[in-house]
């Protein structure tokens, strides 16, 4: 199945050829959890505070079923 | 000479309000001995509008205009974030505007922090704030703290105001105010930057969520974050939207981000609104 992966700031260097524009379609098996998918890609798990599936918050263990959106937001700290 | 009088002969335009123009209300402060916050205070609530804010109405309404100029604001911080507050704040109008910052201007704070320029290196950035502002609009009562926020400090920084504005530039500091905040019962308008990026979420007395839903556990600056510096236009851009927050909130309307998180991407022009808890 394929989901629409969007990231922000920090996390877009850890995808090669990331266009910040058009996100990166992925396929995965469904069932998924945002957890797994962070791990696989090599992301720091540390680093992503906020996950919006669809638009909505949630939580890392949330399970994909195909299609949705997932989005991965970094919190700044700087002024 | 009498107050009333003064801004009698003072007062003019032929619009919706009578309009008073700065040098005439300076000249009726000093007549009647009054500071200039005072006299401010005393023509608008006699239904005359300094002329300055002429270009606030009718965006926000004459009874609005006056509450924002007997309110009190703090703002933590005169950097890339304070500077565009402070700013704005001042030339909307707050009666009285406090403002701490420990720390002195660097080069490396000349690409963004308005209050910063070539000859005010190793200047403190208080000191430059409060000469700014005081040039800015001489109607504000400046309470410049030049300190960084402590356990020690905090509650004091924070006494009898309206509204809290973050303007740090960590995270321990945010947590700090924050919580301070909320034990005084007044808004706390955050807001972060770093890089293309930033984000803004309101926290009010009795919000069900706290910046630990944004930060988690975290209580230090991610490094490879810290690395991507801040560029002016976001940090002006961030301080932007809590200078608008603030309005909304000095106004008695309702605040936008209540509870949610605006996150700013500059890189693709695009912003996400992420509801917290």
């Amino acid at each position: 199945m394929a989901i629409q992966l969007l990231l922000a700031a920090t996390l877009r260097s850890y995808l090669a050829g990331y266009d910040p524009l058009q996100g990166r379609r992925l396929e995965v098996p469904r069932g998924t959890s945002v957890r797994q998918l962070i791990q696989r890609l090599g992301l720091p798990e540390d680093e992503v505070k906020l996950v919006m599936v669809n638009g909505i918050v949630t939580k890392l263990d949330a399970v994909l079923e195909g299609d949705e959106r997932v989005a991965l937001f970094p919190p700044v700290g700087g002024g | 000479m009498d107050f009333d009088l003064c801004l009698k002969g003072a007062g003019g335009g032929a619009g919706r309000y009578p309009l008073i123009d700065d040098r005439a209300l300076l000249a009726c402060a000093q007549s009647a001995a009054r500071p200039p916050w005072q006299a401010q205070r005393l023509a608008l609530a006699q239904g005359v509008l300094p002329a300055r804010y002429d270009k606030n109405l009718t965006a926000i309404s004459f009874a609005e205009q006056a509450r924002i100029c007997s309110a009190r604001v703090v703002v933590c911080g005169c950097g890339g974030l304070g500077g565009t507050i402070l700013t704005l704040l001042a030339r909307l109008g707050v009666g009285r505007l406090r403002f701490a910052d420990g720390d002195r201007f660097a080069a490396s704070n000349l690409n963004r922090q308005w209050f910063a320029d070539t000859t005010r290196l190793d200047q403190a950035k208080t000191d430059a704030a409060r000469e700014q502002l005081k040039r800015i609009n001489p109607f504000c009562e400046l309470e410049a703290r030049r300190e960084f926020i402590t356990a020690a400090n905090v509650s004091a920084l924070l006494a009898d105001c309206d509204l809290v504005v973050d303007a740090f530039d960590n995270i321990p500091d945010r947590l700090l105010a924050a919580r301070a905040a909320r034990d005084q019962r007044v808004p706390f308008v955050h807001g972060a930057v770093a890089g293309w990026w930033g984000q803004i979420v309101t926290l009010l007395p009795d919000s069900a969520v706290g910046l630990d839903s944004i930060y988690g556990s975290r209580r230090a600056r991610d490094p490879a974050e810290s690395a991507l510096g801040v560029l002016g236009s976001a940090a002006a851009v961030i301080g932007s939207m809590e200078a608008m927050e603030a309005t909304r909130l000095l106004c008695g309307r309702a605040p936008a981000y209540a509870d949610r998180m605006l996150y700013f991407d500059g890189e693709t022009g695009t912003t996400e609104l992420v509801p917290l808890g």
